[in-house]
């Protein structure tokens, strides 16, 4: 949390160096080191950055973009720490130290299909194509580190990882919502390092005149931030379902930060990607909610304004929000504009089959090869991940990305035999990641409930042997 | 929750991780990480260079005051990212403002290509960049960024003398000691002589004028307004604030002040 007060990016390299350095001393072991430091690296995106600009500004047709389009690319101390974990497993792999797992085998070929497609289009440089396959790499590599340590480590240290991880997910939940919540007071960004907007941006004819701001958080985009948000909660709550947690110390006070974050944030697919969650919850916790018992309640004082307050704000923000999706089905209106994108999506992965036009890279393209004219009004990737993946990665990608999901769901259906609750939490997150994909154009399905369900498998398939 | 972490003794293999990462972070910062620094950028801006922006190929020019209304930053030396330090033009050419900002600008510097960066586009002398400065989109062509470019020029001034053909009621407009000043308000042009003669019809006469003009010297070549060559038998743009003169330069000396 102190580096949220860091003066410069430079700063951010110095607490990094520490806080890798502190927990090496405290471990006295790299492989730990790389176990417990990648995490808390990779909740802020601060590092040199480097802007390529692939759209001038006047090639555009309206004013929302006086900058034009640009691609970034940040060399973060997560990217260095990603290089060192990487040579140093690869040294590992020849020593003959490592165990094989399929998921993190195919994870690799879709590293390297990605690199592919990227090195196909020749939009970027060749050292920033190489940069951002050494992240992709890095987190699996991550994984491999981390699911090589649980299945070797002793019952201690895996009961240490698993509250370590809990607790910085419940940190990153916190802070993420709290930047959130002070922003939407502020009614403006914080100018802090740790930001990715200098300014908000215009988001969207439905969002003007609301009479709730809209913030970003550390992230580029409201949406972006109630994705990651709520998907850290789902991962939080994968760990504490594991730990064996009751309802009640599931259950605590901080986690209507998150909740009012989520709320503030719009999200209307993130409203609906809450619902599978929702219905895991009371179909598990039936026989503990007890209607008679809760009109019985007399809730007074503080609490009472607290729950009247949220529930008041929900009731307003959602209402307003969903009111305006349905009268907003003109020209031009965010239904209309997703239909021209997807008819730009699927010219493009006719030409580009295969290999897709490179991860990142459907505006510069899309622009360059579009015939409709929508990508010089709103040059914007197409608002579902699904088609944004075959599009972006190709049909090869996609191929490696649906056995990926096959292999995993396999396993995790049946690691969690015992346990249901477990097993239908992991499968209505992905529910829920599914109705955001549908409609945002985010591309990244390993997500924080992902990245837990694959250490699970690791952490039970010692425990199964 | 307390949490506490298993220690044991060192191994190699440890200590050469921790001294990889620390190794790349070392290397990082001596090839590639870039200096923080502030540079004073001239950028030149006119109307035509805010035309067509965003607008996709539709004309929308832009009113003249767009440029005239942007001001010096009250406290320029400020913790902003971007400030303006100056704004300078010319009142040379009524149809074409042109504006020469001084901007304050927070860039990184890049000691292998010697490039400055701003946000994390390369700024370069020559190129079209846009700023945004207290909601107001700035757009024009890099003159000079301080410290990249040596400016050869010198400033000299210069005695002209040209004539122009004008209608009859237009003569009683040239008169001694007429002057156009810059933003500045030091004179740029002032009218030291007139001589009216006659001219091809009684509908219009010939003034002949000599004129004290402030240049830029670069090279052999004198620039008025800092763009428009003085050069014998060309059309020299005077820019009075009732009226306006196009004077075909028959002479010119350079004197000193």
């Amino acid at each position: 949390m102190g580096c949220l007060f860091l003066p410069s990016v430079k700063w951010f390299f110095g607490w990094s160096i520490l806080f890798i350095t502190g927990i090496f001393w405290l471990t006295r072991s790299w492989e730990k080191t790389i176990v417990y430091g990648y995490w808390p690296l990779s909740v802020y995106y601060v590092g040199q950055l480097y802007v390529f600009q692939v759209i001038r500004p006047e090639e555009l047709y309206l004013p929302l973009y006086p900058e034009g389009r640009s691609l970034y690319f940040k060399l973060t101390p997560l990217l260095i720490l990603g290089i060192a974990m990487i040579v140093t497993w690869v040294i590992k792999m020849l020593m003959g130290r490592v165990k094989t797992d399929w998921l993190i085998l195919i994870l690799l070929i879709s590293v390297l299909t990605r690199l592919v497609s990227g090195f196909e289009m020749k939009i970027l440089p060749w050292w920033v194509e190489i940069g951002m396959m050494t992240n992709n790499l890095a987190l699996v590599v991550w994984w491999w580190w981390t699911s090589n340590y649980l299945k070797s480590a002793k019952k201690k240290d895996r009961e240490y990882f698993w509250k370590y991880l809990g607790e910085i997910i419940k940190v990153s939940i916190i802070i993420g919502s709290l930047l959130v919540l002070i922003q939407t007071i502020n009614g403006s960004v914080l100018g802090l390092v740790v930001e990715q907007m200098t300014t908000l941006a215009y988001l969207g004819a439905d969002s003007v005149g609301s009479w709730l701001i809209r913030v970003v958080g550390i992230w580029n985009h409201p949406n972006e931030a109630a994705y990651y948000i709520l998907f850290w909660s789902i991962a939080w709550l994968l760990i504490r379902i594991k730990l064996g947690d009751n309802l009640k110390e599931i259950l605590k006070k901080w986690l209507l930060l998150p909740l009012l974050a989520l709320i503030c944030l719009q999200s209307r697919t993130v409203y609906l990607a809450m619902v599978p969650i929702i219905f895991w919850g009371v179909y598990f916790y039936r026989d503990k909610i007890n209607i008679k018992k809760l009109k019985e309640m007399r809730i007074k004082g503080g609490k009472l304004w607290l729950i009247m307050g949220i529930l008041f704000l929900a009731v307003m923000v959602m209402g307003d929000r969903f009111l305006n999706l349905l009268t907003n089905f003109g020209e031009n209106s965010g239904w209309d504009t997703r239909e021209k994108l997807v008819v730009v999506a699927t010219n493009l992965t006719k030409k580009h089959l295969w290999w897709g036009v490179g991860d990142g890279n459907f505006i510069p393209v899309a622009f360059r090869e579009d015939l409709t004219g929508i990508m010089k009004t709103f040059p914007e990737a197409v608002h579902n991940g699904g088609l944004l993946i075959l599009t972006e990665e190709g049909l090869v990608g996609v191929v490696v990305w649906i056995f990926f999901m096959m292999v995993f769901i396999k396993y995790w259906w049946s690691y969690t035999k015992k346990n249901l609750k477990l097993r239908w939490l992991l499968l209505g997150s992905l529910w829920s990641q599914f109705i955001v994909m549908t409609f945002q154009p985010f591309s990244n399905i390993l997500m924080a409930n992902f990245i837990v369900g694959v250490l699970l498998l690791a952490n039970e398939a010692k425990l199964s042997k | 929750m307390k949490l506490s972490f298993p220690n044991k003794g060192l191994r190699l293999g440890d200590i050469f991780g921790l001294c990889l990462f620390l190794g790349i972070m070392v290397m990082a910062y001596f090839l590639v990480m870039r200096k923080a620094d502030r540079v004073y950028v001239t950028l030149r801006v006119s109307q035509s260079d805010l035309i067509n922006a965003n607008t996709g190929g539709i004309s929308a020019a832009l009113p003249a005051w767009y440029l005239e209304n942007i001001k010096v930053d009250p406290n320029p030396l400020t913790n902003s990212e971007i400030s303006v330090v100056k704004v300078f033009q010319y009142q040379n050419n009524s149809n074409e403002k042109t504006v020469y900002l001084t901007l304050r600008l927070l860039v990184t510097y890049d000691k292998k290509s010697g490039i400055y960066t701003y946000n994390g586009l390369p700024l370069l002398v020559g190129s079209y960049q846009s700023f945004t400065y207290n909601g107001v989109l700035i757009r024009g062509i890099v003159q000079n960024v301080s410290g990249v470019m040596e400016d050869k020029r010198e400033e000299k001034t210069l005695m002209v003398e040209g004539l122009v053909k004008v209608e009859n009621y237009m003569t009683k407009n040239f008169v001694n000691g007429l002057t156009i000043s810059d933003s500045d308000d030091r004179v740029v042009a002032k009218i030291e002589n007139v001589e009216i003669d006659p001219g091809d019809s009684k509908d219009n006469k010939i003034v002949k004028l000599k004129l004290r003009i402030r240049v830029d010297k670069f090279d052999d070549v004198y620039l008025y307004g800092g763009e428009t060559a003085i050069k014998m038998g060309q059309e020299l743009d005077l820019d009075f604030w009732n009226f306006e003169a196009k004077v075909t330069v028959t002479d010119f000396k350079e004197v000193l002040e």
